[in-house]
This record gives structure tokens, C-alpha cells and sequence, in this order.
């Protein structure tokens, strides 16, 4: 492990198509919330990274191409009634009438399923901070939707200190499912995972 | 406010932002929420040292279950 920092396992690159067959292993899990991720990964991370959508990081174990795990990011926007679910003190920048707040997204992220239980979810989501960190630009907070359904994925997310701050309601295969809107502040000094 | 500051509040405004009068009035008032500066790396910070412990703590798992 020479070269990495020591509470770092994995080596993170940006997903090219150089990568496309390693894609073809990765499997985050049977349930179907698993599948989509999976999905994901296999089908659209590329293509969506082509046309500029997203830009999607692979984890490997060192000087392996195995993808262990990933994460997707891309900018997006919230309105400022929902960020205020989460965060009520929080306003518009002094000056500016918005509506509106910059944040980033997280549209999938996942581990591969033999890889669980080794906290890569933790280390992945610490990348990504780092990644922010000192970024020109880089937004204040991060979202993403998890299905409640997904109970494991509800907790990981919260262990984190993500905060609920919105729900809605889908249909699939003829019953309602629900989706989680999670937010993260990085600007405020949460409780220790 | 003088003339220079509204010209320098109207050049920050984005037209596709602006919120209806109504809506304004509901956010007056409102002020950021207090954040510490630093904040994102003690963040990091902690999420680090949380990192550690839990990968402590599955080792002993893992060693637990093996020698059981």
C-alpha cells in the first residue's frame, strides 16, 4: 500500500472507456435497488460522462483494475424551501435574491457486493470530500436520493450526517415506493459518524 | 440604499433566480446559517478518524469469527 495515506485501501480514478470491461464485473447486489446501481455503472456512467451529465470515480484495490466500488457526481441545483427542511437558518447570499442553491448530486454510488463490510462506502465518501476541498467553485452542499426501501443504504447515509429534507412517491411493479432526498453540509461541523 | 449599491446588487442578480416580492418577504430576515469556516475539513477530519475505528472494529470482527 505503499504511496496511499494510511486510513486509505483503495486507488480512485476517473472512469474512462479504457475501463468499459472492468465494468462488466462489478455487481452491487441482488435487491433492486442493487441492480439499478449496478445498472448504472455498466450502462450509462460512461455515455452520461461523455456528454458531460456526470463524471464517475472507480475504486480499486492498488494496482488492481478491478472496480470495488464508485461514485457519480454532478452539479445540480435545489430549491432554497427544501434546503430550509433541512436547514431552516440557511438563506439566500447576501446581495443576491435566489431561489434557488448550488449543490452537488450524488446519482449512484455503490460498493461491489463481495467488497461489503470493509467500510470502502466511508473511505469513498472521505474522496470525495478531499475532492471538494479547496475546489474553485465547489458547493456548500451534497444531495442524493436513496430509496427508503434500502434500509442499509438509509443508515450508511445518515451515519454520515445526512439529513432527510424531502420524500416523494413511485410506482414500481404496482406498488409505492419511496424515495429519500438526503442533504449534507460540509460547512457545519456534524456529529462524528 | 445608495444608487452604486443598487447597481452592484442589480449586476449579482440572475433574472432566472429572482423570486416573487411574496417569496422575498418570507426570506426576509433569514440570515446564513452560522458555519465555522473550517468546518469542511474538520469534517474530513472526524470522518477519518471514524473511518479508523470502524475498520478496527471490523478486523476484530472478522478475527472474532475466525478463531470461533
Amino acid at each position: 500500500m505503499a504511496g496511499l495515506p494510511p486510513h486509505e485501501e483503495l486507488q480512485s480514478r476517473f472512469l474512462t472507456p479504457e475501463d468499459a470491461a472492468w465494468l462488466t464485473f462489478f455487481e452491487a447486489g441482488d435487491e433492486w435497488w442493487c441492480e439499478e446501481v449496478t445498472g448504472f455503472l455498466r450502462q450509462h456512467a460512461l455515455p452520461q460522462g461523455a456528454a458531460g451529465y456526470s463524471d464517475t470515480v472507480i475504486f480499486s484495490l492498488p494496482n488492481e483494475r478491478h472496480v470495488i466500488g464508485f461514485l457519480s457526481v454532478a452539479s445540480s441545483v435545489l430549491q432554497l424551501s427544501k434546503v430550509q427542511n433541512a436547514y431552516p437558518k440557511f438563506g439566500p447570499p447576501p446581495g443576491v435574491e435566489a431561489s434557488r442553491v448550488p449543490v452537488w448530486v450524488i446519482p449512484y454510488f455503490g460498493v461491489h457486493r463481495n467488497f461489503r463490510g470493509h467500510a470502502y462506502g466511508d473511505e469513498m465518501h472521505i474522496w470525495l470530500l478531499h475532492a471538494m476541498e479547496g475546489l474553485l467553485g465547489a458547493p456548500r452542499f451534497l444531495y442524493l436520493q436513496c430509496w427508503e426501501e434500502n434500509e442499509p443504504g438509509i443508515r450508511f447515509w445518515r451515519r454520515l450526517g445526512y439529513t432527510q429534507f424531502h420524500q416523494t412517491t413511485e410506482q414500481r411493479a404496482g406498488k409505492d415506493v419511496h424515495l429519500a432526498w438526503l442533504i449534507f453540509d460540509r460547512f457545519r461541523i456534524s456529529p462524528a459518524p | 440604499m445608495k444608487s452604486e449599491e443598487m447597481e452592484k446588487t442589480a449586476k449579482l442578480r440572475d433574472p432566472d433566480l429572482v423570486v416573487p416580492p411574496e417569496a422575498t418577504q418570507q426570506l426576509a430576515g433569514i440570515v446564513d446559517a452560522p458555519h465555522d469556516p473550517t468546518a469542511a475539513r474538520v469534517n474530513i477530519a472526524r470522518a477519518v478518524e471514524a473511518l479508523k475505528q470502524r475498520r478496527a472494529q471490523q478486523r476484530a470482527r472478522r478475527a472474532s469469527t475466525a478463531h470461533s
